[in-house]
């Protein structure tokens, strides 16, 4: 199942242009990552690179290492170009509409919130961890729960699979959103109570997604009232 | 005919019972002679309301101020005339209540008509003039009524203040309107947009007058909540305090007991105050500020002074974000890396 765009168009601006900022800069910090690291890094190398660009549950709990500023660079930081590309399409799908009921700024804030917030919730569960983790998807979380909050009739294009056959209707959101976040849970409390290790940030998606609840903080005015007022955003 | 035999004739049917005869004998008198202190005394009699009479009498002071026994009559008729007044307060001050239940009920028009019969009958009444401006759409007649409060009462700031604004909305409708929108009058922001779209000097003025009425129209069928402006700053301007709050919390290692840094605790009302002045600059509604810091009586502030709140709104923001980040830089100066659990 992979969303690909919401058919539905802006209603308050015509461009989203926080959104495309994010997603440019987030490819740009992956294109440029392998000309900071050396071309023959050696794992030792790349230790440090993560332990201060990404955030370590066990060295944000001691207050060691950059501490914040290492929360916020996750944010902006993928495993992979998959990773990436993954992220960086559903930020596109569910971004570009939450963007325009905020505006642009407030976009941004309410995204670093979600990214920061994921971050922390993965330190307060998994608070002895030593691996360090990126905190992207805890932000693209978040753009996916405020989105289902906004806009719960949203209906987006997503592509299946079907024996291997495309099809590509148009399903609600609630639905996808509903399937992301059912295939987080069960690794999730697995980590939780069995100190299991899946290599993906489980608790930063779900502490991504229920900081999605402040986005009223950030909502135009216009489009707060509308909400408050049972209209479409 | 002189007036020594007016007079005579004057005071006869004055004698006779004739009052109005003898009035308008004297009345003509006086115009003749406006001296005349005797047809003046028989005046401050036969005049019929109260404040006529205390006239006469002080004309007589004027003429004669050792007239002790006018002096001692123009004090009672001032002690009369003070009662009465106060006894047509009540009454006018219970119609102008009655005329506001009528106004709740959404018959301005009927509410208008009644409170003008009453500022004719008395027009210091403050709680009618008060009420007119409120009710009526116009901008001049809300002029005219906040002049007549401050001419009545020089004293009274608030109506000063009221009049000054009234004045700018003069000057600058589009405002007026605008203000409407945000108080939830819709009906009121849609007639006075119509009327100023009908007044518009080009296309393009016209065009975005007419967007406007589009936009409240469809806000009107959507039946959209009011949401009071003072709200609406107070939300917006949470966000990023709270972002700013959560980076502390993280940077001081979830306790700020054990790993205290008072140094960025400073910085929270600086985020506040920052986070406060980009949202009244960045959505277009009404605050104090404006008029108090910038003598913007339309309390909106223009262009340029939205930029420039915003910019020391951004500078209060991002200052102790760079000392935060500061503060990481500084950590990470003295960071020992440890050792990685899979080996190296």
């Amino acid at each position: 199942m992979i969303p690909i765009n919401d058919t539905e168009p802006n209603r308050y601006s015509w461009f989203p242009f926080m959104t495309i900022s994010i997603i440019a800069i987030n490819t740009f910090i992956e294109i440029a990552k392998p000309l900071y690291l050396p071309d023959d890094m050696t794992f030792l190398q790349y230790w440090e690179f993560m332990m201060r660009f990404y955030f370590t549950p066990k060295l944000i709990l001691a207050a060691e290492g950059p501490g914040i500023a290492s929360s916020i660079t996750s944010v902006f930081m993928h495993g992979s170009f998959f990773h990436l590309l993954g992220n960086m399409g559903a930020l596109w799908v569910f971004g570009r509409r939450v963007e325009d009921a905020c505006g642009a700024w407030r976009f941004l804030v309410f995204y670093l919130l979600a990214g920061i917030s994921a971050g922390l919730i993965t330190t307060l569960v998994m608070y002895n961890s030593p691996i360090p983790n990126v905190g992207a998807s805890g932000a693209i979380f978040g753009v996916m729960g405020a989105y289902v909050l906004l806009y719960p009739g949203g209906r987006i294009r997503t592509l299946i699979f079907i024996s291997f056959v495309p099809t590509w209707p148009r399903i609600r959101a609630g639905w996808i959103v509903l399937y992301f976040l059912g295939v987080q849970i069960i690794p999730a409390l697995d980590m939780m109570f069995n100190n299991a290790n899946y290599g993906v940030g489980y608790w930063a998606h779900l502490g991504g997604f229920f900081s999605a609840v402040f986005i009223f903080l950030f909502l135009r005015p216009e489009a707060f009232a509308r909400y408050l007022s049972d209209t479409s955003v | 005919m002189d007036a020594a035999k007016l007079l005579r004739q004057a005071i006869q049917a004055a004698r006779s019972g004739r009052e109005l005869t003898a009035r308008d004998l004297f009345l003509d008198i006086v115009h003749m002679e406006p001296e005349n202190e005797i047809a003046w005394t028989w005046l401050s009699g036969l005049l019929d309301p109260l404040d006529d009479r205390i006239a006469a009498c002080e004309r007589i002071l004027s003429i004669n101020p050792e007239n002790r026994q006018i002096r001692a009559y123009r004090e009672k008729l001032l002690v009369e005339y003070e009662v009465e007044r106060q006894r047509k307060i009540r009454e006018l001050d219970k119609e102008v209540k009655q005329i506001r239940r009528f106004a709740e009920d959404g018959k301005h028009e009927e509410a208008l008509l009644l409170l003008q019969n009453i500022l004719r009958e008395d027009n210091r009444h403050k709680e009618a003039w008060l009420l007119f401006a409120d009710l009526s759409a116009n901008i001049n007649d809300k002029v005219r009524a906040y002049k007549a409060i401050v001419q009545n009462d020089p004293s009274d700031k608030s109506a000063k203040d009221a009049l000054k604004r009234y004045r700018y909305f003069q000057r600058n409708p589009l405002e007026l309107a605008a203000s409407y929108e945000e108080d939830g009058e819709l009906d009121k922001a849609i007639d006075l947009y119509n009327v100023l779209a009908i007044q518009a000097g080009t296309t393009s003025e016209f065009e975005r007058i007419h967007r406007k009425i589009v936009r409240l129209e469809d806000a009107k069928i959507e039946n959209l909540r009011h949401i009071k402006p003072s709200f609406t700053i107070l939300r917006l301007s949470v966000g990023l305090p709270l972002l700013y709050i959560l980076e502390i919390f993280i940077q001081e290692g979830l306790n700020p007991f054990k790993y205290p840094t008072p140094g960025l605790w400073i910085g929270i009302p600086l985020v506040v105050l920052g986070s406060f002045l980009l949202t009244v600059a960045g959505i277009r509604v009404r605050h104090a500020i404006w008029r108090r810091w910038f003598g913007q009586q339309g309390e909106r502030g223009s262009n340029a002074m939205r930029a420039l709140v915003a910019v020391a709104g951004w500078m209060l923001v991002l200052t102790p974000h760079l000392l935060l980040m500061w503060d990481s830089f500084l950590r990470l100066q003295s960071f020992q890396i440890p050792a990685s659990p899979w080996g190296s």
